[in-house]
């Protein structure tokens, strides 16, 4: 056996693991619980409940919008339907007396 | 393949003229001489979301709601403008040309000095599917649809409000007029 290889069997020799390695390999297979901080959860249902509350109101304003607009249309063709009543109206009455 | 296009395109242009009753016409014309404007478009989710807001508690409103229940849209058109004979007869005329249609029945139509309304409907025989009117004033033209089944019966509940005159309307309605001053 020359110096070479004594060398090279010491390297290769086999020895323990140190104290606790086991459990640091076994500890680090597992997966780590993600730590959110809670803040940050704060802020989530913050901006989830402005957005409710803007989508809620948004919707009272286009329903507001959309009653006067229905209010308008319904006035709007009932004065036109007035106008056209007068006018029949009016005709009839010069057709009685003519 | 070419077939199939031409079917694709004939659907397409059927159900394009087939609206429901509603009419299409090119505003734009007119829309550029006029110095106010109002332009209401009220469809389906937005007429529903409208009965919504409308109260249950006020007889006027909760008739309303009733009569909105079946119509399929509202539209609305006005044009206010700064001096006379910014539009004429002719612009109107493709508008007039379809309310002349055989499936239009013209209930009112009255023409005195530079006014006249026009009043038409489109029915099923029973119900009501569209109501047009179309006001025009030296400086003001003013065209309304109303298009969805309406209730003859919920319009005429509807009158005396909302500036709806007094009208009779469903079985025991007189016949509709039909007048023009030049008849």
């Amino acid at each position: 056996m020359n110096e070479f290889d004594k060398d090279l069997r010491q390297a290769l020799r086999r020895t323990d693991p140190p104290v606790g390695f086991v459990d640091r390999v076994l500890a680090r297979t597992h997966p780590q619980p993600v730590h959110i901080p809670l803040k940050w959860i704060g802020i989530a249902i913050a901006a989830c409940l402005l957005l409710a509350a803007g989508r809620f109101e948004y919707r009272q304003y286009e329903g507001r919008k959309a009653k006067r607009e229905l209010l308008f249309a319904l006035e709007l063709a009932g004065s036109k339907l007035n106008i056209a009543q007068q006018k029949i109206f009016e005709l009839n009455r010069r057709t009685i007396h003519d | 393949m070419t077939k199939l296009s031409l079917i694709l395109i004939l659907t397409s242009c059927a159900l394009a003229q087939d609206q429901g009753g509603l009419l299409q016409f090119d505003w734009n014309k007119i829309a550029a001489k006029a110095a106010n404007k109002v332009n209401v478009t009220l469809e389906g989710p937005m007429l529903q979301l409208a009965s919504q807001f409308l109260s249950n508690d006020q007889k006027d409103e909760s008739q309303v709601k009733q009569l909105i229940q079946g119509l399929k849209g509202v539209y609305v058109r006005t044009f206010e403008f700064d001096k006379e004979g910014q539009y004429s007869d002719a612009d109107l005329s493709d508008l007039r040309a379809q309310l002349r249609t055989p499936e239009w029945s013209k209930i009112v139509d009255t023409e005195e000095k530079k006014e006249s309304v026009i009043i038409c409907m489109k029915t099923d025989g029973k119900l009501f599917q569209a109501l047009a009117i179309l006001s025009a004033e030296p400086k003001e033209l003013s065209f309304i649809q109303i298009v969805g089944a309406i209730d003859p019966s919920m319009l005429g509940a509807l009158s005396g409000k909302f500036g709806i005159p007094k009208m009779e309307f469903g079985p025991k309605s007189k016949a509709p007029a039909s007048k023009k001053k030049n008849d």
